[in-house]
């Protein structure tokens, strides 16, 4: 009889055990079958691109669209580069794009080192300033900026764009890193001050190192932002040469309105830095966003 | 130049003075050394944000072509702009519209997105990656690979829905325009904003991956189901999450310019003119730089107002673990 009941509640176990394990079997199977029709989603922008750049122009209005180029024409990416002055551009965007980031790291750096570690009279005030220069449009500061970089006689040059790295270095980047030098030890600082280090002695042998996976965060946001900037060219950028690729993809559109095969060459070749830098410092990029502290 | 400067430092020392008059040596040491480390955003913050500002709200009552002297005419931009410019109110509207659907749609699908890659199986670095990839692309890129596509006759989004049969070309058949066609235009901004949830995603998966699994376990051996489990953990326990991407998405979907400028330029029939293009074309097309600063005053307001609302809400939903340890 007590053996009865014990064959029962272990079948009654084992059965729960395996409506368990069919229920993940579905549940991975459901998961895996959204995840796959979403990556298609995603990517077929992507085919669309790349294939439509290789197509030769007698193929690229075909209805139905051709899937896959043929013939696949690679010259309309040395013809892109040519006629966008590829390497030009690029040796703009590097140039604003770096010492943007230089600058942006250095002041950032220093500044969230004032507020997280220094005692003085209003910091924090001046810290809910900072924070709430977020909630400010760029847009309402943009005119009498412009101004004051056309009076300076800097229109057409990289100075705009470069120059306002330096100082402060942006809301979120001093938010972010003033977070992650929280979480550093202040015992440190105390024993490096023990050690002789004056005050910036310990924000760069102390701090510095410890920040790095901070530091790289802000720089790939940094380099992103810059990269990808339009509207700051746009304005303060006039001369040809002086382009950056954002820009001179823009002005390509509006020579080669119906090139779409050297449009999306050109579209492509632009992409591609950021692509290869997401895929070299993709740690780097998910972690920033836990490091910034957006989880509460 | 100089003299500012020279002006602005000696400020500097007086109030410095002033404000460490009560301190010791050490401490007064300390302070010097503090604002020397945040001078830098000091300078900028008062050359690029808060003397902008001021002058912001100046020229905002003058008209102003920039090389002329600035002539001050009242509040007659913002009368101008809000009553008698037929142009604003439709770049307002386009906006409001824009971020009442983008926003929402945005929010839930990068959530829903970002649950799916919270799952534990294999490979889910692949697609977190490709999810990912979206957000991180130049907007100029992005938004003519998407004229490309929402193109009528030879896009690839018309032709797939011809495959799939929902919907068909024939004599007096038009296919859908997308952002040719006045009705479609803003809707085919909606899409594609979608396919750059990938950053409110991210953010998701890093709130998501912060909530205890004991929670759900707990919840388990109570017998809980996934709806139980999802309603009562999970969206309390990213619900800071969830404002900080409501908060970001807000402000962000009011600054659309470079897609609208890049695949539309406003048209067709202004459906697509954004509130930001239409400040940029009346800034540096037409020169109304008095006007345009009256027009970003007014976004300020806009912004201000509904991110206060999300302030003023997010007492009611916004749960914050901190708070109960307080209370108990």
């Amino acid at each position: 009889m007590q053996s009865k009941t014990q064959m029962q509640k272990s079948k009654k176990r084992s059965d729960k055990i395996i409506a368990k394990s069919t229920q993940k079997l579905i549940a991975n199977t459901i998961t895996y079958f959204l995840l796959i029709v979403g990556s298609f989603l995603i990517m077929i922008p992507f085919y669309w691109l790349v294939s439509s750049a290789l197509k030769d122009s007698s193929h690229v209005f075909d209805i139905p669209p051709q899937w896959i180029p043929n013939p696949i024409k690679w010259s309309n990416y040395p013809e892109a580069l040519k006629y966008m002055n590829f390497f030009g551009c690029l040796k703009n965007t590097c140039i604003i794009t770096f010492t943007a980031m230089a600058g942006q790291l250095m002041s950032a750096s220093l500044v969230a080192y004032g507020f997280a570690r220094m005692r003085f009279p209003g910091r924090d005030f001046l810290f809910v300033v900072l924070l709430s220069t977020i909630m400010l449009p760029p847009q309402v500061t943009l005119i009498p900026v412009f101004k004051i970089f056309t009076s300076l006689g800097w229109y057409d040059t990289f100075y705009p764009l470069t120059v306002p790295a330096f100082f402060g270095g942006g809301v979120f980047a001093i938010f972010l890193l003033r977070q992650y030098y929280m979480t550093i030890p202040i015992e440190m600082d105390e024993a490096a001050k023990i050690d002789g280090a004056g005050t910036f002695g310990v924000f760069t042998k102390v701090i510095l190192p410890q920040a790095k996976p901070a530091l790289a965060t802000v720089a790939i946001f940094s380099f992103m932002a810059h990269w990808n900037d339009f509207l700051g060219p746009l304005i303060y950028l006039g001369d040809p040469t002086k382009r950056t690729l954002a820009l001179a993809l823009w002005a390509f559109q509006g020579e080669h309105a119906t090139d779409w095969n050297l449009l999306m060459a050109a579209a492509t070749v632009v992409m591609l830095p950021l692509l290869v830098l997401f895929f070299a410092a993709q740690k780097h990029f998910i972690q920033g966003v836990v490091i910034s502290g957006v989880k509460g | 130049m100089l003299w500012a400067i020279f002006t602005l430092l000696l400020i500097g020392r007086l109030v410095f003075i002033f404000a460490t008059r009560k301190m010791t040596l050490m401490a007064r040491k300390e302070a010097a050394e503090g604002f020397l480390c945040i001078l830098p955003w000091l300078i900028g913050f008062t050359a690029f944000t808060l003397g902008p500002m001021i002058f912001s709200i100046y020229i905002s009552m003058c008209d102003w072509d920039i090389i002329n002297p600035p002539k001050y005419v009242g509040l007659a931009n913002f009368e101008q702009a809000l009553f008698h410019d037929f142009r604003f109110v439709k770049a307002l509207k386009v906006t409001v519209t824009y971020a009442a659907f983008a926003l929402p749609l945005g929010l839930m699908g990068s959530l829903l997105v970002a649950i799916l890659l919270n799952q534990n199986v294999k490979g889910m670095t692949w697609f977190r990656t490709i999810f990912y990839i979206p957000a991180i692309l130049p907007g100029v890129a992005t938004a003519m690979l998407w004229r490309w596509i929402f193109n009528p006759q030879y896009g690839i989004l018309n032709s797939f829905l011809l495959k799939l049969g929902l919907i068909s070309v024939g004599p007096g058949k038009e296919p859908p325009g997308w952002i040719a066609d006045p009705a479609l235009a803003l809707p085919s901004f909606i899409i594609m904003s979608l396919w750059g949830i990938g950053g409110g995603m991210i953010i998701y998966l890093a709130g998501l991956q912060s909530i205890p699994t004991q929670l759900y376990e707990a919840a388990e051996i109570d017998g809980a189901n996934w709806w139980q489990k999802f309603r009562k953990i999970t969206i309390p326990m990213i619900s800071p999450t969830i404002f900080f991407n409501l908060v970001m998405g807000v402000i962000g979907s009011f600054q659309v310019f470079t897609s609208s400028f890049i695949m539309t330029a406003g048209g067709p029939a202004y459906a697509t003119l954004f509130y930001l293009l239409y400040l940029y074309q009346k800034a540096f097309q037409y020169f109304q730089m008095g006007y345009a600063a009256a027009m970003a005053w007014i976004l300020f307001v806009l912004i201000l107002f509904c991110t206060l609302l999300v302030f003023k809400s997010s007492a009611r939903w916004v749960y914050y673990e901190a708070d109960v340890r307080g209370r108990r």
